[in-house]
């Protein structure tokens, strides 16, 4: 954290470097956060592109409170928000309809080296599923929930970034999560669940 | 009674499960799960669903690499962009920069260009063509169809061979939803 | 020698244009186009690597299984649009229809029947002596995987 610190400060005196550091940093969060989101690696990159560069014109008012990456989310997921409610999007969407596949995964790619193509393909079958639930939800839920499971971050933490109650967390975060159970029960192993008696 | 007392628990399962919960809350939830079956399941509904969310964001390493990679070099692009912006006014430029704001504009433009002509590629481009590879095991896959399976497209990674891979029948995952996906480039 | 060389020179031309009109008559015309089939197992056994499929080690080793053994192996000699049929392990038939050359490439449908329905089918343009690899159908414990070779 103290680097980051010594990062924020040195990219505030426009130092380009230090800000790259943070950017390698944080880049893997900030394009997880505008994918689940958007459910789109395009989309992703630029938001997550965008929020980077707004964060870099803003550098000089960040004041170091709450912490950078605090920071950065929520200029991220403003971005997508922002992203999310043009107009142009669900244009673009009509004619991504029918190829869902080709665009949010090339149709051609390298045979991924840890799996055989039996193994790839139901994980991506899966992979596909959770994506459309997580879709599916309610902007408000869906940003708690990526917060939480796939950021990682404390309640405190998402409260503060939403500028919400943490009460109103843990209630989105209850419901998202009964929703994404009911979709998912057909991947739970129960077998796994009784053997635990 | 019980039942009562189960509601209330689940109700904590949550916050319980993301160590959100005071150590004498989350103590007491420990008691009662060690006698309570359905408490107990309903936590390892919650932890493999957590799982499963995660897994479904899990890229696969060559899509997360290439895409973060492409987003570094974006956001320095990007960076450089700005900062040649706000130091340098449009009057004031010499050649270089002059070739710099041209590049400015540039870019945008083809990036423009691009897009526009991806619109029209893939609102005109017949179900043809789906997939190239080059090389000496060049090929192209103008079209593919078929019932109760599902396809995967690969090429190899030293010699770009083109893979059709057909899963005929996919377990566990197999589900209604699970007949042909078309591909339309 | 002048006349002679120029005789020379004129009998080399027309050489040089029958054996373009040849090369041209061919590619376009091609009638006969030689395809050859290898059925492959490729599953988790410990049966390794056959050595007759060296050739194609890289590529199906990136398929990630850890045998690969040929099972079969078919030469089907086919004339434009004439359809070859062959059996595949499992109780399926693979029918390949080259349909002509385009651009230097062969065009070939491909399809794979099981029982009364189609598994796949498709229609591809593969280089000149160029392969594409067909796999999925489950078989014993692993998957059938079809390395398709033509040529003109």
């Amino acid at each position: 954290m103290s680097e980051d610190l010594e990062w924020v400060r040195r990219s505030q005196d426009g130092d380009q470097e230090a800000f790259s550091e943070l950017v390698r940093k944080y880049q893997k969060r900030v394009y997880y956060l505008a994918y689940g989101m958007t459910g789109n690696r395009e989309d992703a990159l630029d938001i997550a592109q965008e929020a980077f560069l707004k964060a870099f014109r803003s550098m000089k008012g960040f004041q170091g409170g709450g912490g950078f990456y605090t920071w950065i989310y929520r200029i991220t997921y403003n971005q997508t928000i922002d992203f999310m409610r043009k107009e142009w999007r669900k244009k673009k969407l009509e004619y991504q309809d029918n190829q869902d596949l080709t665009e949010k995964e090339s149709p051609i790619m390298a045979v991924p080296s840890a799996s055989n193509p039996g193994q790839d393909m139901a994980q991506k079958e899966l992979n596909r599923v959770i994506m459309d639930a997580v879709q599916s939800l309610p902007e408000q839920h869906r940003s708690v929930i990526l917060l939480r499971e796939i950021e990682g971050l404390s309640y405190d933490e998402i409260a503060e970034m939403l500028r919400i109650r943490k009460g109103t967390v843990m209630s989105r975060l209850h419901y998202a999560r009964q929703e994404l159970q009911k979709v998912l029960m057909p991947y739970i192993k129960e077998g796994e669940i009784r053997e635990k008696k | 009674m019980k039942k009562n007392r189960c509601s209330k628990i689940l109700e904590w399962i949550g916050p319980y499960a993301d160590g959100e919960l005071s150590p004498s809350r989350s103590a007491m939830i420990g008691e009662h799960l060690k006698d309570c079956l359905s408490c107990r399941t309903a936590l390892e509904r919650l932890r493999q669903t957590q799982e499963l969310i995660r897994q479904g964001f899990a890229f696969s390493t060559v899509e997360e690499k290439s895409d973060l990679e492409a987003l570094h070099s974006r956001v320095k692009h990007g960076i450089r962009l700005q900062e040649a912006e706000s130091k340098e006014p449009w009057w004031s430029g010499d050649l270089g920069s002059l070739l710099f704001r041209w590049a400015r504009i540039l870019v945008p433009s083809a990036v423009a260009a691009a897009l526009v002509a991806g619109i029209f590629f893939k609102v005109y481009n017949p179900p043809l063509s789906v997939i190239k590879t080059a090389g000496k095991n060049e090929c192209i896959i103008d079209s593919i169809e078929g019932a109760n399976s599902t396809v995967l497209l690969f090429k190899t990674h030293d010699s770009d061979m083109t893979v059709i891979w057909l899963s005929v029948d996919i377990e566990p995952y197999k589900d209604a939803s699970n007949s042909w996906i078309p591909y339309s480039a | 020698m002048d006349t002679l060389f120029g005789l020379k020179k004129t009998a080399f031309l027309a050489m040089v244009w029958v054996l373009c009109l040849v090369a041209m008559g061919r590619s376009a015309g091609a009638e006969v186009f030689n395809t050859e089939v290898r059925v492959i197992l490729a599953s988790n056994s410990d049966q390794g690597y056959d050595p007759r499929l060296l050739d194609l080690k890289k590529d199906l080793l990136s398929l990630n299984y850890m045998s690969f053994q040929l099972i079969d192996q078919t030469g089907l000699s086919l004339n434009r649009g004439q359809s070859g049929k062959m059996p595949i392990p499992g109780g399926r038939t693979m029918e390949l229809t080259p349909t002509g050359v385009e651009q230097g490439k062969i065009v070939m449908q491909v399809s794979i029947n099981e029982g009364g329905s189609s598994l796949l089918k498709t229609q591809i343009r593969i280089a000149n002596h160029g392969t594409v690899i067909i796999g999925g159908p489950p078989y014993q414990s692993g998957f059938i995987v079809l390395a398709i070779t033509a040529h003109f």
